[in-house]
């Protein structure tokens, strides 16, 4: 009987295709299950039994931030929301809306922690997951995690209502000099970070402006599209997401490449009056001396100078003499470890600084134009606090940490995030030159204009940065400062949009968040006075 | 006629008895108001098991009936196929109500019904299978006039995206020729192919190193299998088409017991297909859905979202829902399976994928082996060709169909309105496969009498 082994071989083949198809189902129901039912088309997630009471958010000390509750019956936007609404705590601290994000249901997606977090917080993730997975055979809610943020809401306090103050809406203190664009114009858009160095915490992140994470988690959606439609990108977390030209803050990078390789020394009078104020002439391209920052300055009259010199007044031709003097290579070797043109490992996405043209070629007069923080070079808040970090740790990056500790909400610790050291960039010695050199801003330099922060009791160190934009629009404004400069306890950078010379629109709010910080909430002891600026600055001929 | 009480089938029903009281109960359960707790008081009336019960007496009198005149027949069979369509209607039943259509799984108790008094009507009114052998032509006319029929009511209906274009609207009953066409089918192949078996196995033309089949001998089957994928094209049934086209490789393959023919016909499949993805836009629109990722929405693109919210709503919640069932289930109606759209027929196995979870879908793909088993064990028993051809090309129809209805559930083949036999909500189904488990019935008993030489 020919047919019945052709019947059997028949059989047998559908046999492997059942077999195959229930490799299919298992992979649907079990291999790619929790990640195919977390779409937002999935509108199981908002009913009762499968929407998650959504875990808590707490800054470090557990002052509660956001939790979700049960939604208000008057509520007139009821409708959009999932059994849940989620209220955030954020009284005089705006930009943690920002920060946190907000979060309306699971059918919409949400942003910051709120996103990033969203495994934890919604129990997808970790031990809770094993619970909620009994809760779902039950027919019972699941839980999710409670995050503990680094941020230390007292600070984050501070920083908010001085940044604030402080907006710049007066004149340059002293306007006869020229120091870089001496222009100052009233802004609403900045971002401040504020980090201990020394563990990658962040402790206040602020941005402006900001908007009310309430109204958009209680489902007030006619208010979120007018956030998407304002051009001023309320919804836009700037100190990781907005990407700026940062103008001469930028010189610590290249300041950091040639102490660290060795190519200059940081008072070592290298500099004859061309190389230091030009013109030079770098890839065809002439840098004449009305760019050099130093061209006006009466006092800088002696030659040779060193590069202390050209760091503190800002000298332009100065720093794209040492860019082209190091080369593309070593100058974009150090850009790359500090991140440039890669993903910065932090708990919120950060948009990635670049310093290359599109054809990713950098010619010598781009390089030349990059090395004091104009030509291409586009960077995030994020990128200049790591830099900062970097020399206040004596050379070594710590990874930035935004979230310090992850809770079950029977407080069994899920995770807790340890200070990581991400890698040593510079050596010791480069990072203590630097904070020299920022020492020689504030003392004798583009800093030293600004009383708040030339007498602030604190020895605030700093470099300032006011990056041209141009299109007729004002520069942004920079200030990357540490202190006390003899054992930097926090770093502080802080940045407003098209607000003009750097040190004049930052200046005085920075050195008011470092003294209301330092007094009220770390009552830390005033260091000594800082050496007389008179000795210093002539010792090492930043004043002649 | 002989007296014989089939006692394994009795017991064999045993338990696909107690499993749909029990499922029955659960859906009871589940339908009353979850926010009070359970007490004697507010339990469901006990009312609701009548259908189940009754589905239940239907069968233990089938069970009777069949020990006083087919007492040789196959006693797995019913077991089988009475757990499949009980399970069926318990769906409907869970279904309806959320898709407002609440007589839905009476409707279907009542399709269930009618389909085993066919069942018996083919059993008792098929005295020899001759008939079926000797009149092919018969059957293979009919079939055409059902894919006239269908095709005239295509043109009718104009709209070809209406889930019902492929209807025949007959009063209040809509019935879809297909499924009987697909009967017809194998009916004609078992007879024209076990008729010239001998010359299909001989040597046909070379082609290469290859043998092709005497092309001639094969003329009609070629001609119904053209017509039949004419119908394919005229009336878009991209399952209807897989459906016959895989069944005629089976019959050719079963009567000529060569690979090759197989792999020719594979081969000219491959070559059609690409002949109508570049010629017909409607299938190239199919297909995308089988390329599109569900799984990294994250990454959606406008457009891939807008596909998701449009066209490939069905699939992409389908997909969902069978996720959401995960291992275990979330219980029979306690899931949310009619998000889905014509969840109760094309989609239904991710309504079993969502309240059964993985567990139950392996369970039933089990049952769906073990009745494909039994058909080819039927046919391999058989005494003639013709009946062996039968049974294998019948059994083949419920193997393909779940396979093709299955794949396309989950996203390896474009979905088809094919139903998932005895699962899917639909008379003419129900109907149809229960006429196939009379005609097997039917064929086991002949067999069983044969051998002990009472025929």
């Amino acid at each position: 009987m020919n047919i019945n082994s052709a019947i059997r071989r028949l059989n047998q083949i559908f046999i492997v295709l059942f077999l195959g198809l229930s490799l299919g189902l298992v992979y649907w129901q079990v291999a790619v299950a929790q990640q195919v039912t977390s779409n937002i088309h999935n509108i199981r997630q908002c009913m009762k039994d499968h929407a998650p009471v959504r875990g808590k958010i707490y800054d470090r000390n557990g002052v509660l931030l956001a939790e979700s509750k049960p939604i208000d019956p008057n509520n007139p936007f009821k409708g959009v929301l999932c059994g849940y609404q989620r209220h955030y705590y954020l009284d005089g601290m705006p930009s943690l809306a920002n920060l946190i994000g907000f979060y309306i249901s699971p059918l919409f997606n949400s942003t910051g922690i709120e996103h990033a977090f969203d495994d934890y917080l919604s129990g997808r993730a970790g031990l809770t997951e094993l619970t909620n997975n009994l809760n779902l055979i039950l027919h019972r809610p699941p839980v999710g995690d409670n995050i503990y943020l680094t941020i230390d809401t007292r600070i984050q306090k501070i920083v908010e209502r001085d940044f604030d103050k402080y907006a710049p809406s007066y004149n340059p203190p002293v306007p006869e000099l020229k120091i870089d664009n001496d222009n100052v114009f009233a802004t609403n858009r900045g971002a401040v970070i504020v980090t201990d160095p020394h563990t990658g915490e962040i402790l206040a992140m602020v941005t402006r402006p900001t908007y009310d994470s309430n109204r958009v988690a209680a489902g007030d959606l006619a208010y979120y599209n007018q956030l998407l439609r304002n051009p001023d990108a309320p919804l836009l977390e700037r100190p990781v997401q907005g990407q700026y030209v940062p103008g001469s803050v930028y010189k610590a990078m290249t300041l950091l490449a040639a102490l660290d390789t060795g190519t200059y020394q940081l008072n070592t009078p290298s500099f004859d009056y061309q190389h230091a104020v030009g013109p030079v002439t770098i890839g065809g391209e002439v840098f004449a001396p009305q760019l050099s920052n130093i061209y006006h300055v009466s006092y800088a009259r002696t030659f040779p100078v060193s590069m202390n010199m050209g760091f503190s007044h800002s000298d332009n031709v100065m720093f794209a003499v040492i860019g082209s003097k190091l080369g593309a290579d070593t100058w974009l070797e150090y850009n790359k470890r500090f991140y440039v043109g890669q993903d910065i490992p932090f708990d919120l996405p950060v948009a990635r600084s670049s310093v290359l043209p599109p054809n990713g070629q950098l010619p010598p007069n781009l390089l030349a134009e990059n090395s004091f923080g104009q030509g291409v070079d586009l960077v995030t808040p994020m990128l200049i606090s790591l830099i900062d970090d970097a020399i206040a740790n004596n050379g070594v990056l710590m990874r930035p940490m935004l979230v310090s500790r992850i809770q079950a909400p029977d407080g069994t610790i899920i995770k807790s995030m340890s200070p990581q050291t991400l890698s040593t960039p510079v050596s010791e010695q480069t990072a203590a030159s630097a904070r020299e050199a920022m020492y020689g801003v504030v003392r004798c330099g583009s800093g030293s204009v600004i009383p708040e922060l030339y007498n602030s009791p604190w020895n605030i160190i700093a470099k300032t940065g006011t990056g041209q934009v141009g299109g007729g629009k004002a520069a942004h404004g920079w200030l990357m400062t540490q202190a006390p400069y003899q054992d930097p306890r926090l770093t502080i950078v802080s940045m407003r949009e098209n607000a003009g010379e750097g040190a004049n629109v930052n200046g005085p709010a920075v050195a008011a968040m470092y003294n209301d910080i330092y007094t009220s909430v770390l009552k830390l002891q005033q260091p000594a006075p800082a050496d007389p600026s008179v000795p210093y600055c002539a010792q090492h001929g930043l004043w002649t | 006629m002989t007296f014989r009480y089939r006692w394994k089938e009795l017991g064999l029903f045993i338990i696909p008895f107690l499993i749909l009281l029990l499922g029955m109960s659960q859906l009871l359960l589940a339908n009353r108001d979850q926010t009070s707790s359970l007490s004697t008081r507010n339990l469901p009336p006990i009312q609701g098991l009548i259908p189940i019960l009754g589905l239940i007496a239907l069968f233990v009198t089938v069970n009777i009936v069949l020990s006083f005149f087919f007492s040789r027949a196959d006693q797995m069979l019913l077991p089988l196929v009475g757990l499949l369509s009980g399970l069926g209607v318990l769906m409907a039943m869970r279904i309806g109500p959320d898709i407002n259509r609440p007589t839905l799984g009476t409707q279907q108790l009542i399709w269930v019904i009618l389909g085993i008094i066919m069942c018996m009507v083919t059993l008792f009114g098929l005295r020899r299978m001759q008939w079926l052998e000797r009149y092919k032509y018969t059957w293979a006319v009919l079939g055409l006039v059902l894919v006239c029929v269908t095709l005239i009511n295509t043109l009718h209906v104009k709209n070809l995206d209406s889930p019902t274009h492929d209807q025949l609207k007959l009063g209040p009953f809509a019935f879809q020729p297909s499924e009987l066409l697909k009967i017809c089918i194998v009916i004609f192949f078992a007879a024209y192919l076990s008729e010239n078996r001998d010359i299909l196995a001989g040597k046909g033309p070379r082609f290469g190193p290859f043998r092709l089949p005497p092309l001639r001998q094969l003329g009609p089957v070629f001609m119904m299998l053209g017509i039949a994928l004419l119908l394919f094209l005229v009336v878009r049934e991209l399952g209807l088409a897989l459906l016959i086209y895989g069944l005629f490789l089976c019959m050719i393959y079963l009567s000529s017991q060569k690979k090759s023919y197989v792999f020719f016909g594979l081969l000219l499949f491959a070559l059609l297909a690409l002949i109508g993805y570049s010629l017909f836009s409607y299938v190239r629109t199919r297909f995308a859905v089988v390329s599109f990722d569900v799984v990294n929405w994250q990454h959606w693109t406008a457009a891939q979202t807008n596909f998701a919210e449009n066209q490939g709503f069905q699939i992409v919640q389908g997909l969902i829902t069978l996720s959401s069932g995960g291992i275990l289930g979330a219980g029979l109606g306690l899931g949310h399976p009619t998000i889905v759209p014509v969840v109760e027929s094309d989609m239904v196995l991710t309504a079993f994928g969502e309240e059964l979870g993985l567990a139950g879908l392996l369970a039933l793909i089990g049952l769906y082996l073990l009745l494909i088993y039994r058909g080819y064990r039927i046919a391999m028993e058989a005494r003639d060709p013709f009946n062996q051809l039968l049974a294998a090309g019948l059994t083949s129809i419920f193997a393909l169909q779940t396979l093709i209805i299955a794949a396309g559930n989950i996203k390896l083949l474009p979905l088809t309105g094919i139903p998932l036999p005895f699962l899917s909500y639909g008379g003419s189904s129900v109907i149809a496969n229960y006429i196939i488990i009379g005609l097997l019935l039917r064929i086991s008993h002949n067999t069983a009498l044969e051998r002990e030489g009472l025929a």
